[in-house]
């Protein structure tokens, strides 16, 4: 019933252009190498305060799923990645161009991604609300420990050996920078250094528009333009046997990629490796992938859509994003003054089932946008950033500029720019430091609370924290080794996306 | 590597020690109303800037020691020679000199002369064109942010 009304609410002609827009930048973002979603829903974040709230969280949410439609065109048509969770796609994507059959690549990629999006959107119908309801038995010791299992498995999924300490480090100064300001419990101002711009703390926009946005610019001021596939796409539609075959492994794709998304850390270019992985071990001929086999695309692309959209479950249900692009959507939900979590099942139930059905809408536009306009896509990806640079610098000074009119925000997201563009040159992960910035404060009220409650002990007496606690240690173990089928280079990029 | 991994390390453990100084200050001039609490003002602060300045001994230790079978540190000194390119130094800097400008002479002339540089600095070499994208940006960001979203920018400390 809440999701008819969602729906309904969804078709009115502003949600469904806010969907549509969402859609349209997603796949935008997605073609275009080096743009993420991270970046370009930090960049846009500040825009959409301008706008109606369920119209820029459908728009914010239709960029970060859209993306992972994109992203696959690139990958197939010039064998260049438009996203890091598209890598996978390149391995059999690429030569089914060469062979001819690039039509077939591009139609199993948006159809996979269209079952799994749906399947994701189905999922967090399903789950959300109950999860939601679940919690409500979380006191400030459970919160604790949830966020830290969340902050640990992001670290966690961050590499191994030198790279999860980069991570932990990431994580470590998010969650540093986060105490600039004032204290929360005391109201005494803190970590100001005498600047009194920096009294007023930290603002999560300019953080991440100069780690995302700025910093990205930088790092592809020097990138040049793309040869695309000047041939013919071919047909589009597989013959039975061939759609049978990538119908299926989207479907395997979709059920790894949906558990996998409401972890913290398993961003969609992990479980696209896990995918291709999977359909490799249990092909009847792996020798052959790599040579332009159909499953070898649709299995990676359905994952990396069903992690997309499946993150949107811990997210709503208990505010606790799982990659760097769902912590800027909470910052959007917290700059509307939305605490994710039960209450906002039950206080802003129209608002939330609208961004729920609107993800339904939002995967058929991704569908229709992507199978009979992909050669408008693959054009649009030539277009060489010496024409998108600027642009993208003009609105990210307006971005920082905007939240508060200040000049200090602007200066603090130069850099912060400069920070993200070091960070992507040594490769230190971008996810673990935005989280860490987003989800320090509620670490420190429910750890200080928890205190106040009964001691340290309480953290580790109460069955559902200690639970969590245990899952922390757990799923460091599971993830290192699961991460050793991903290219560690895979996890850092995707980390800072 | 190493070189890399010890500067990384340094900046850590500076951005701890940073902290810590904040931590501590916060700490001894807490209020007396705060003694009762749990968590005193400052210790939370204290503890992630320990925990930043070990992450960064460990960080180099750990370099310099025993280098784990799939580390992939970044090799600035073999693949990235410099650590900042010119171009890229020249690219922040207008739009370092971009947002001090506005400062001083509102919005619209520096962001004139700052896609003039911008697009020239990123590759657009024939002047017309420069002139022309320009035009159009400016145009589309007065019309969206100023006119319809109705954002005030300064107007500059020189022209009030």
């Amino acid at each position: 019933m809440d999701l008819m009304a969602g729906l309904l609410n969804v078709l009115t002609p502003a949600n469904l252009l806010y969907c549509f827009l969402g859609a349209v930048f997603g796949t935008l973002v997605g073609v275009l190498p080096g743009l993420g979603p991270a970046s370009t829903l930090a960049i846009l974040l500040p825009l959409t305060m301008y706008l109606d709230k369920t119209g820029s969280i459908i728009m914010l949410a239709g960029i970060y799923y859209g993306a992972q439609y994109g992203g696959s065109t690139t990958s197939i048509l010039v064998n260049i990645p438009g996203e890091v969770s598209s890598v996978p796609t390149c391995f059999d994507g690429y030569p089914m161009t060469r062979d001819g059959r690039a039509g077939q690549a591009l139609w199993i990629a948006a159809v996979g991604s269209f079952v799994a999006g749906t399947g994701g959107a189905i999922a967090v119908t399903a789950i959300g609300p109950g999860l939601a309801k679940y919690a409500l038995r979380f006191g400030p010791p459970e919160y604790c420990a949830l966020l830290f299992f969340s902050l640990t498995a992001v670290v966690g999924l961050s590499g191994s050996g030198l790279a999860a300490l980069r991570g932990l480090a990431a994580g470590l100064i998010g969650i540093l920078l986060s105490c600039v300001g004032v204290d929360p419990l005391t109201g005494t101002p803190r970590l100001y250094f005498g600047f009194t711009g920096l009294m007023r703390g930290l603002e999560i926009i300019p953080v991440t528009v100069g780690l995302f946005g700025v910093g990205e610019i930088l790092s592809n001021a020097e990138a040049g333009t793309l040869k695309i596939y000047e041939g013919k796409l071919g047909k589009m539609i597989p013959k039975w046997d061939e759609m049978k075959k990538g119908l299926l492994a989207s479907l395997r794709g979709t059920a790894v990629g949906l558990p996998l998304g409401m972890l913290p850390g398993f961003v969609p270019a992990v479980s696209s490796f896990i995918a291709y992985d999977l359909e490799k071990r249990i092909s009847k001929y792996p020798e052959k992938f790599g040579t332009g086999v159909i499953e070898g695309v649709g299995g990676p692309e359905a994952a990396n859509n069903a992690t997309a959209q499946t993150g949107f479950i811990p997210l709503m249900a208990f505010g606790i994003p799982t990659s760097a692009s769902t912590a800027i959507i909470l910052a959007a939900l917290m700059i509307y003054g939305l605490q994710p979590g039960p209450v906002l099942f039950e206080s802003n139930r129209v608002f939330i089932w609208t961004v729920i059905a609107s993800m339904y809408i939002g995967n058929i536009m991704l569908l229709v946008l992507n199978l009979p306009l992909v050669g408008v896509w693959a054009k649009i990806s030539q277009i060489p950033y010496k024409y998108l640079g600027p642009i993208i610098l003009g609105v990210c000074l307006i971005g920082a500029y905007s939240p508060r009119n200040s000049m200090f925000d602007v200066w603090v997201a130069i850099i912060f720019g400069v920070a993200g563009y070091f960070m992507k040159r040594v490769k230190w992960p971008m996810g673990p430091l935005i989280l860490g910035f987003l989800l320090g404060p509620m670490l420190e009220i429910s750890l200080h609370q928890s205190l106040n409650m009964g001691g340290p002990m309480i953290l580790f007496t109460r069955p559902i924290s200690a639970a969590l606690f245990l899952s922390a240690i757990a799923v460091v173990f599971v993830s290192i080794r699961y991460l050793s089928r991903v290219p560690e280079t895979v996890v850092e990029d995707e980390s800072g996306k | 590597m190493k070189r890399t991994a010890l500067i990384e390390g340094c900046v850590l453990f500076l951005i701890g020690v940073c902290g810590l100084y904040g931590g501590l200050t916060s700490y001894l001039n807490r209020d007396a109303r705060t003694q009762s609490s749990a968590m005193a003002p400052g210790m939370y602060v204290l503890f992630i800037s320990v925990a930043v300045m070990l992450t960064a001994l460990v960080y180099v230790f750990l370099t310099y020691n025993k280098v784990p079978r799939r580390t992939t540190s970044v090799n600035l000194d073999e693949a990235q020679a410099p650590w900042m390119s010119a171009h890229v130094i020249c690219v922040v800097s207008a739009f370092a000199i971009y947002a001090y400008l506005v400062q001083w002479i509102g919005y619209v002339v520096p962001t004139i002369i700052f896609f003039l540089v911008e697009f020239r600095l990123l590759g657009v070499k024939s002047w017309k064109r420069n002139i022309v994208l320009t035009a159009i940006v400016v145009a589309v960001f007065y019309v969206v942010f100023i006119k319809y979203c109705e954002m005030i920018f300064p107007r500059g400390v020189l022209l009030e």
